[in-house]
């Protein structure tokens, strides 16, 4: 169940529940106009910051994580001609390969949906309060931002 | 309590100090980094939990240091997000 159902054009969901990538695209195709679908998902890889990962817990911010996301659509809309923008997000306990997070967006042309689409993520991982805490074969640990995401800014 | 702030800590910061949520009294002129030094000078603790980069959000944004903080506000303190 997605709960995506949204009349807005913007769909944001933060939840314990995985989700339906072909569902979503679904939702996101149904739109005569839209000449172009662009979709991201991240997964709980196995090996990050020099540690194998055996899974996951998600931390949130709930209320602040929720405004975050839309603010991050919002801005994307304003910078590309976009159809439609969805953005889900899991918390909770995760396992490997499990699936973390989704953005979908389309648009009449592949350019701005691509762009977008890679801009929602970049301004996702420094701008959402989600913290990660990963279970390696050495323990528990909070990962630590990343300064080629930082980085990744740049290019906006 | 309307003349208090609401202050919220999240992953490491919450984990060390053992507590999520605690709330705060308001006092004149308190600015985010006033309202920080404040929780810092409390114990060893808090300045142990509190340790790294620390961001800090007034009423859900993140803000800088110098914002004015007023009863009734919820701030919250964090270490960088990792998300995604």
């Amino acid at each position: 169940m997605n709960n995506c159902d949204c009349a807005s054009s913007t769909c944001v969901h933060v939840m314990e529940e995985d989700f339906d990538v072909k569902e979503l695209y679904d939702e996101l195709s149904a739109d005569a106009i839209a000449g172009a679908v662009v979709q991201f998902v991240g997964l709980v890889r196995d090996f990050n910051q020099g540690l194998m990962v055996t899974g996951l817990t998600l931390e949130h911010y709930p209320g602040m994580t929720e405004n975050a996301l839309k603010d991050i659509a919002r801005q994307a809309k304003e910078r590309w001609a976009l159809r439609r923008v969805t953005i889900i997000h899991r918390v909770g306990e995760l396992e490997l390969n499990d699936q973390i997070v989704y953005v979908g967006v389309s648009a009449q042309h592949r350019e701005a949906a691509f762009a977008a689409c890679d801009y929602i993520m970049d301004y996702l991982k420094n701008r959402a309060p989600f913290w990660k805490k990963e279970n390696t074969i050495e323990g528990e640990r909070w990962v630590t931002q990343e300064e080629k995401d930082v980085e990744a800014l740049n290019k906006w | 309590m309307a003349d208090q702030i609401k202050v919220l800590l999240f992953a490491q910061f919450k984990e060390r100090l053992g507590c999520g949520e605690i709330m705060w009294d308001a006092s004149p002129n308190l600015t985010l980094d006033g309202l920080k030094q404040q929780l810092l000078a409390q114990s060893e603790q808090w300045q142990s939990a509190l340790e790294g980069q620390c961001l800090m959000a007034l009423n859900q944004t993140v803000s800088q240091g110098q914002t004015p903080v007023n009863a009734g506000d919820e701030v919250a303190l964090f270490p960088p997000v990792t998300g995604g």
